[in-house]
């Protein structure tokens, strides 16, 4: 519901980084998401359309990759990937003895292809 | 040319909320940053805490609830300093807003700055203003799934109010499985079960803010 102000901050970022490495041109960005993050990818990808209409990513490309859960079991001693995004029992064993340890709310800017 | 930067994108934010924690540990301000769904109960709240510590603390409100300035008359009726943020539609309250309320209290007097956040159980948790304490409510009509789908705000919350416990009855809330998945989200999440309009377990609420309030004047750092 916020990406238009995600984009912004985004934006905000790579025009840092534009003027510190001097580069002029952004042909693809990539993002990582935690899968439990509230990023919703359509609106993500229509708020980065409209905000790079001109400027330094005019025509970029957008790429997020989402980040599975991940829940350590301490009744089970392991991590396991839920597939359901239920943060609060073992996709395992169906015990609630976990802890998230991985998709949370990371929302991280990973790499960029510039010119 | 490909460059790696990993970089958070809520940075920018992060940034400014430090900057407000920063400035309220100057001015020993403590702050809640107040958070449920539309109609949990958060004005209620505001006003019954405002009622109970008016005595003992000089408070503020700020409130960026999207319906117009309807709360702020509520608050202002207790003649309480209260501003208005125009989120101009937006789903939660950031740093910035924050910071931009600040020519309209006079800090140097002011112990508790009470901020209402927008209604909403998504967005307002992963942005931060430069509170001492997320603060959310949850009221029983909403029902007991929610922890489990709304995590996030669960995981980044200090209390959990759990709202209109006169109601508990008629709506068939869960009470035990709210307790049980808000505890595995957050195992150190503070749950109170309150009502705002018979008033039960408040006086908890309460001695609970005034601690926290007294702990960080003691040492706000
Ligand atoms: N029955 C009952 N109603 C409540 C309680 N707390 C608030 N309300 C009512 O719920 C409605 C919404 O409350 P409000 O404080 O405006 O919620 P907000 O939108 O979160 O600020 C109002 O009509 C309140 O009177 C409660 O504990 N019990
Ligand atoms: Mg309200
Ligand atoms: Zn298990």
């Amino acid at each position: 519901m916020h990406e238009i102000s995600l984009i912004q901050s985004l934006l905000t970022i790579i025009d840092d980084h534009a003027r510190e490495h001097g580069f002029k041109k952004v042909n693809q960005v990539s993002l990582s998401c935690g899968r439990l993050s509230t990023v919703e990818p359509l609106a993500l990808d229509f708020a980065f359309k409209i905000l790079t209409e001109t400027g330094i990513c005019a025509g970029a490309e957008l790429k997020l990759d989402i980040l599975p859960l991940k829940i350590h079991c301490f009744s089970c001693d392991r991590e396991f990937e839920s597939k359901n995004g239920d943060p609060t029992t073992c996709p395992n064993c169906n015990q609630d003895q976990v802890t998230v340890t991985g998709g949370w709310d990371e929302l991280q800017l990973i790499e960029m292809d510039v010119d | 040319m490909k460059i790696n930067v990993v970089k958070n994108i809520l940075d920018a934010n992060n940034r400014i909320a430090a900057d407000n924690r920063t400035f309220f540990n100057e001015k020993k301000v403590f702050v809640l940053n107040l958070m449920s769904s539309p109609g949990a109960g958060k004005t209620s709240l505001v006003e019954k805490t405002i009622i109970a510590l008016k005595e003992r603390y000089s408070i503020g409100v700020i409130e960026g609830d999207i319906q117009d300035s309807y709360d702020a008359e509520r608050i202002a009726k207790l003649n309480i300093p209260v501003v208005q943020i125009n989120t101009g539609g937006a789903c939660h309250l950031d740093g910035n807003m924050i910071k931009e309320t600040f020519p309209n209290f006079d800090f140097d007097n002011l112990d508790l700055l009470i901020t209402e956040n927008v209604g909403n159980l998504v967005c307002p948790a992963e942005f931060k203003i430069g509170e001492n304490a997320k603060i959310m409510i949850l009221s029983t009509p909403e029902g007991a799934d929610k922890p489990a789908k709304y995590p996030l705000m669960f995981a980044e919350s200090a209390v959990l109010l759990l709202n209109k416990m006169d109601l508990a009855p008629y709506v068939d809330f869960d009470l035990k499985k709210a307790h049980h998945d808000a505890l595995a989200i957050n195992p150190k999440l503070k749950i109170f079960e309150i009502s705002c309009k018979d008033e039960s377990g408040l006086k908890h609420w309460f001695s609970w803010l005034i601690k926290e309030i007294e702990d960080f004047r003691q040492d706000p750092n």
